[in-house]
C-alpha cells in the first residue's frame, strides 16, 4: 500500500515535471527541435517539407501536452507524432510530395559547411564530409521503413523498444528492418567483407 | 551464436565474425555475449565495427550541426501565438464550467425548496392539545348526522321486493307496493 502510494506520488511528480517541460516553449524548442528536424529531413529527404512537418509536430505536441501521460520519454512521443505526420503527408499528398522531394533534396555537402571549423583540421573536415556523404547516399537507397528505423537507432540513439513505440511496429519487425538497413549501409560504406 | 566457422566444404575456418554477426551485433549487441567476448580479443573485428562507427559519427555531426544552425524563430513564434490564443480559450472554458455549475446549484436549491414546501402542506393535521375522547365522539356524531341528512336514500332491491323477508312480511310489502302504484296512477 505504502509502495503504491509512493509510486503514484512519483508518477504524479514526473507528470508535473513533464507538463512544465512541455509548457516551456524555449526549452522545448532548444532541446528537441534540432534532433526532430534532422530526423524528419533525412527520413523524407526534403529540407523544406521537413521544416513544415517539424513545426506542425511541435504545435500538435504543445496543443495536446495535457494528454501526454509520460509513459514514454518526451523525445519518443515527439518522434511518434512526427512519424504520424510524415505518414499522413505521404498518404494525402503522395505525388506532390515526391515531386517536391526531388526538387529540394538534401545536400549534405552544403550541410557540412556549417561544421565548426575550430574543432577540426581542414583534412579532418574533408574526411568527415566524405563519410557523411557516403552515409547519406546509402540512406537514400533504403526503403522508407528501413531508413526511419536506422535513423532512430543510430542517429537519435533510441532503444529498440522506443523505436517500436515511436513507429508503431513490433520490436521484432523493427529488428528485421534494422538488420537489413545495417547490412545495406555497411555494404555501401565498403565495410562488409 | 557460434562464430564464423568452416562450412562442410573445404573452406578454411575463419576466426573472425561474419558480416551477419557484425550486423546483428550492431542491431542488438547486448543480446550476443559471445560476439562481445570475441570483440574484446579481436583487433580486426573491432576495426570492422569502427568503420561503421566513424562513418555514422561523421554523418551525425554534420547533420546535427546543420539542424542546429537552422533558425527556429518561426516555430517559436507559432508556439507563442498558440499559447496566447490558448489562454483566453482556457478562461472561456473555465467561465462556461462555472456558469454551468452555478446553474446546477441554483436549480438544485429551487427544487429542494419546492420539495420542502410540499412536505409541509402534505403533513397530516396535528391533534390540538385540548381535544379529548368526549369531544371526538361529539364531532363524530355531528358528522354522521350531517352525512345522514345530506345523503339521498335509495331503496335496495332486497328492500324493495322484500327478498329475504318472512312470507307474511312479503305479502304486506306487495300490498303496500300495489297501493303505491294505484295511488300514482
Amino acid at each position: 500500500m505504502h509502495t503504491a502510494v509512493n509510486a503514484s506520488i512519483i508518477a504524479l511528480d514526473r507528470q508535473v515535471s513533464i507538463i512544465s517541460e512541455l509548457d516551456d516553449i524555449d526549452a522545448l524548442v532548444r532541446l528537441y527541435r534540432p534532433k526532430l528536424l534532422r530526423y524528419v529531413t533525412f527520413s523524407i529527404g526534403d529540407g523544406d517539407l521537413a521544416e513544415t512537418i517539424t513545426q506542425d509536430c511541435f504545435l500538435k505536441a504543445y496543443r495536446n501536452r495535457a494528454s501526454f501521460r509520460g509513459d514514454c520519454s518526451v523525445s519518443t512521443w515527439l518522434f511518434s507524432i512526427a512519424n504520424n505526420l510524415v505518414r499522413d503527408h505521404l498518404r494525402t499528398k503522395k505525388f506532390q510530395f515526391w515531386r517536391k522531394a526531388r526538387a529540394t533534396a538534401v545536400d549534405i555537402t552544403e550541410m557540412s559547411s556549417v561544421l565548426p571549423s575550430a574543432e577540426r583540421s581542414p583534412e579532418a573536415r574533408l574526411l568527415v564530409r566524405e563519410k557523411a556523404q557516403q552515409v547519406n547516399g546509402a540512406l537514400e537507397k533504403l526503403s522508407a521503413n528501413q531508413r526511419k528505423v536506422f535513423l532512430l537507432r543510430f542517429t537519435e540513439e533510441l532503444a529498440l523498444e522506443e523505436i517500436s513505440e515511436a513507429i508503431g511496429m513490433p520490436v521484432n519487425t523493427v529488428k528485421t528492418h534494422l538488420h537489413r538497413a545495417v547490412t545495406a549501409i555497411r555494404k555501401e560504406l565498403g565495410a562488409a567483407r | 551464436m557460434s562464430l564464423q566457422t568452416a562450412s562442410q566444404t573445404s573452406l578454411p575456418a575463419s576466426p573472425h565474425l561474419s558480416d551477419e554477426q557484425i550486423s546483428q551485433y550492431l542491431v542488438d549487441g547486448d543480446a550476443l555475449p559471445e560476439v562481445t567476448a570475441h570483440l574484446a580479443d579481436c583487433q580486426r573485428c573491432r576495426e570492422e565495427l569502427a568503420v561503421f562507427g566513424v562513418s555514422m559519427d561523421a554523418f551525425n555531426d554534420v547533420s546535427l550541426a546543420w539542424s542546429q544552425s537552422q533558425p527556429a524563430g518561426r516555430l517559436q513564434e507559432r508556439l507563442r501565438r498558440e499559447a496566447r490564443t490558448e489562454a483566453p480559450r482556457r478562461a472561456l472554458a473555465v467561465a462556461s464550467w462555472a456558469l454551468c455549475a452555478s446553474l446546477a446549484v441554483a436549480a438544485g436549491i429551487s427544487i429542494g425548496n419546492h420539495e420542502r414546501a410540499h412536505e409541509l402542506t402534505a403533513r397530516p393535521a396535528v391533534a390540538v392539545a385540548g381535544d379529548n375522547e368526549a369531544q371526538i365522539e361529539r364531532d363524530n356524531r355531528l358528522l354522521f348526522a350531517v352525512a345522514e341528512a345530506t345523503s339521498v336514500k335509495t331503496a335496495s332491491p332486497l328492500e324493495e321486493y322484500g327478498l329475504g323477508l318472512e312470507p307474511a312480511a312479503q305479502e304486506s310489502l306487495k300490498g303496500k307496493n300495489r297501493h303505491d302504484r294505484n295511488f300514482h296512477e
